[in-house]
């Protein structure tokens, strides 16, 4: 099947086939390894990409479920120039991040949270990031970098008040 | 550096590492595409503990892309087991870990099979054709019930379930 799809801001048409998973288009095909397999049964979270806006996880998404969608991977975060996206610094800063391999998924994981919940609570934090799973165990400092990156956030639109909604889009990726 | 300098110990420094982990930009194992690279799957036992009475393999070396298959038994003569490098007493007890079960599997997950396919998609899928008969062993479900006498040997040639003291 011939599909087209937007991933971090590229446009790519190809060719696939109908099993193939959005995970292994990302990676195999497109050369998008900053997503991770994590655990080839929807488990770990560690490949969620935003698709439309939302995240998911990409090993659980058929490539021709995306047909004609817009896909942002952790690694369209960061803007051309390299300034970090604040999720990416809050976690950098927070040490929220040990062997780094669950990270791609708990950063695009939080960015959807914070844009349902801009100020979660701990317990918020801890329900919206169920669906990803730390194997350094890490999670008080995964934690404590969402805050963080809420606060960042919230800094972020109030300094845009006139243009609040852009600049939402804009520090979500450009998913929102 | 000035006299004023803030001590740099007893303070949290950034890791050098993060940047790469926290864009998607690291070099995983995973990642590596090399050329006249093979993908290798592995049929596992969804069975305790059972003895292996036959696998046909037939069905899987004639599917699309597929290079090798390799059952226990090719291997056993060539790797035999891997060896404990650390006991942790003079006498503990040792079962075998060869890299695929040979006769009998002794935990739900073992390895039992595996194919070397041009693809990782086209492994799977010879995967699923290789036809393994297992004819059911007790199992041992709990650490005490293992322990306890006269119970059921995962390794009988061991004569005991319990490894060291």
């Amino acid at each position: 099947m011939r599909i087209t799809v937007t991933v971090d801001g590229t446009t790519y048409t190809d060719d696939v086939e109908p099993r193939l998973l959005l995970v292994h288009y990302l990676r195999d095909r497109l050369g998008k390894v900053g997503t991770v397999v994590g655990c080839d049964t929807s488990n770990c979270g560690a490949c969620t990409v935003h698709l439309n806006g939302y995240s998911v996880k990409s090993c659980s998404v058929l490539a021709v479920q995306a047909d004609g969608g817009d896909v942002v991977t952790v690694e369209g975060l960061s803007r051309a120039d390299g300034t970090l996206h604040p999720v990416q610094e809050a976690f950098r800063d927070n040490h929220a991040l040990q062997c780094g391999f669950c990270t791609p998924g708990m950063i695009m994981q939080t960015i959807d949270l914070l844009a349902e919940d801009p100020e979660p609570d701990e317990a918020a934090v801890r329900l919206g990031l169920e669906g990803n799973l730390c194997r350094c165990t890490g999670y008080q400092n995964i934690v404590r970098a969402v805050q963080d990156a809420a606060q960042r956030l919230r800094a972020t639109a109030a300094a845009d008040t006139p243009k609040t909604v852009a600049a939402k889009a804009d520090t979500a990726g450009g998913v929102r | 550096m000035t006299a004023t300098a803030e001590p740099e110990i007893g303070r949290a420094r950034l890791r050098k590492e993060d940047e790469h982990l926290i864009t998607g930009r690291t070099r995983w194992t995973d990642n590596i595409v090399l050329p006249g690279m093979q993908h290798l799957a592995i049929l596992r036992s969804p069975l305790a503990h059972a003895r292996i009475t036959g696998i046909d393999t037939g069905a899987a070396r004639g599917m699309p892309g597929v290079v090798a298959v390799f059952t226990g038994a090719d291997l056993a003569a060539e790797q035999g087991s891997l060896p404990c490098a650390w006991q942790i007493t003079e006498d503990m007890k040792a079962p075998p870990a060869p890299s695929l079960a040979v006769d009998t599997v002794n935990f739900a997950g073992e390895a039992v099979a595996v194919v070397v396919a041009r693809s990782a998609y086209e492994a799977q899928d010879a995967l699923e054709k290789i036809d393994v008969d297992y004819d059911d062993l007790p199992v041992v479900l709990d650490l005490e019930a293992a322990a306890a006498d006269g119970a059921d040997l995962v390794h009988p040639d061991l004569g005991t379930n319990i490894s060291a003291v």
